[in-house]
C-alpha cells in the first residue's frame, strides 16, 4: 500500500471498510486480514495504513476507541460507522463498474 | 539493536497532542509483528528490526499522518489555540453586554426595590453570564478538540440560546410574578404603581436584551470557531458542506 499512487487510495479506503464490514478490528488485524484474503498480492508497508484509518476516522466512516483485549492491553479498535456502511457500499459498486469494464476491454484485445 | 523509540520519534515528533495516542498504537502494532517473528524464530533484535523494516519508511508514515492531524503548529493551533482564542473572544463579547446594559441593571435594580425581589437575586445576575458563557467555551473546546463536525458545531451555535433560555427565562417569570406582589400592593397604595411597572417594563427589557446579545455572540463565537479550525487545515465541516 506504500509504494502505491495516490490514485490507488480509493481502492484502499475499499479494502479498509470491507475489513471492517465483518466486524471491529485494530490495525494489525486488519493488515493481516488483507493480506490473508489477497493471499499477500496486495502486501502493504502496514504502517501506511494508519494514516488511511486515521483519514477514514476523520471523514467519520470508521470510529475509533481504545477496548480492552483479554489477551493483552487495551488496543485502539476500529468499527464502521453507518456512514461508513453507505461508502462501502458505494464504493464497491463503483469498484465494480471499473472492474467490469477493464475486465471488458482486456478480453476484447485477447479475442483479437 | 535496532532502536524502536528513534524510530517512533521520527513519525510522532510532529504530530501535536495526538502523538502519544498514535505512538502507542504503532508501538503494539510492531511489537505484535516482532512477537509473531520470534515466535517464528527469529532472534529478538533481528525480529524488532524485521516489524520495523515491515512497517515501512517513517518519513512517509510521517507525512501521512501529519495530513490527517496537522503538523506540530496546526495541531498545536487546532487543538489548543483556536479554543483560546474563541474563549477570548467569548469573555471579551461577555464584558462587552456586560458594560452596554450596567446602565439598565442598576436602574432595574433600584425601580424593583420597590417589589419584593429577594435582595440576593439582581446582584446574582451578572455571574449567570459567566456561566453560561463558561458553559458555552466548554463545549466549543470540546468540539475542538475533536476536530468538530457539522452536527457539532451547530449544536455549539444553538448552545447558548438553550442555556440562556433555561436559565433566563425562568428567573424572568420569577421577577414577573415577584413584581405581581407590589402591582397587588400598588392597588391598595397607588403611588408605587408607575415605578412597578417602570421595573416590569425595564426586567422584560433587558432579557431580552440579554438573548439577543448571547445569540449575537454565539454567532461570532461560532464564525470564530470556523475560522480557527479551518484555518490551516481542511475541517470535516467544511468537507461535508463541499461534497
Amino acid at each position: 500500500m506504500g509504494s502505491q499512487s495516490r490514485e490507488a487510495r480509493p481502492q484502499n479506503d475499499l479494502l479498509v471498510l470491507a475489513v471492517l464490514a465483518e466486524g471491529p478490528a485494530h490495525g494489525y488485524a486488519i493488515a493481516q486480514e488483507i493480506n490473508r484474503r489477497t493471499d499477500g498480492l496486495l502486501r502493504m508497508k502496514e504502517g501506511t495504513l494508519y494514516p488511511l484509518l486515521h483519514s477514514l476516522e476523520r471523514q467519520r466512516l470508521v470510529r475509533a476507541t481504545w477496548r480492552e483485549s483479554e489477551r493483552g492491553p487495551a488496543r485502539r479498535t476500529y468499527h464502521l460507522t453507518a456512514k461508513g456502511k453507505r461508502a462501502l457500499s458505494d464504493r464497491t459498486a463503483k469498484w465494480q463498474r471499473f472492474s467490469r469494464a477493464v475486465d471488458a476491454v482486456v478480453r476484447g484485445e485477447a479475442r483479437a | 539493536m535496532p532502536d524502536l523509540e528513534a524510530y517512533l520519534d521520527q513519525i510522532c515528533a510532529d504530530l501535536g497532542l495526538r502523538s502519544d495516542e498514535i505512538r502507542l498504537e504503532l508501538r503494539q502494532h510492531i511489537e505484535q509483528t516482532a512477537g509473531k517473528l520470534e515466535a517464528a524464530g527469529h532472534s529478538s533484535d533481528r525480529a524488532l528490526s524485521l516489524a520495523i523494516q515491515e512497517f515501512g519508511p517513517p518519513e512517509e508514515i510521517a507525512a501521512g499522518l501529519a495530513a490527517t492531524h496537522g503538523h506540530g503548529g496546526a495541531a498545536m493551533y487546532r487543538r489548543v489555540i483556536s479554543p483560546a482564542l474563541v474563549g477570548v473572544g467569548i469573555l471579551l463579547g461577555t464584558q462587552v453586554i456586560n458594560l452596554g446594559y450596567s446602565f439598565l441593571h442598576r436602574v432595574r435594580v433600584d425601580a424593583l426595590q420597590v417589589g419584593a425581589v429577594p435582595s440576593w437575586l439582581p446582584p446574582a445576575m451578572p455571574r449567570l453570564d459567566w456561566l453560561v458563557f463558561a458553559g458555552v467555551f466548554l463545549a466549543i473546546s470540546l468540539c475542538a478538540q475533536r476536530g468538530g463536525s457539522r452536527r457539532e458545531c451547530i449544536a455549539v451555535g444553538l448552545a447558548p440560546l438553550l442555556m440562556a433560555s433555561l436559565i433566563y427565562l425562568p428567573l424572568l417569570m420569577l421577577i414577573a410574578g415577584l413584581s405581581a406582589f407590589p402591582v397587588a400592593l400598588g392597588i391598595l397604595f397607588p403611588y408605587n404603581i408607575s415605578l412597578i411597572s417602570l421595573g416590569t417594563t425595564i426586567a422584560v427589557q433587558e432579557y431580552a436584551s440579554d438573548l439577543l446579545s448571547l445569540a449575537a455572540t454565539c454567532l461570532a463565537a461560532t464564525w470564530l470557531y470556523f475560522f480557527a479550525a479551518t484555518r490551516f487545515r481542511e475541517s470535516p465541516f467544511w468537507a461535508a458542506t463541499e461534497s
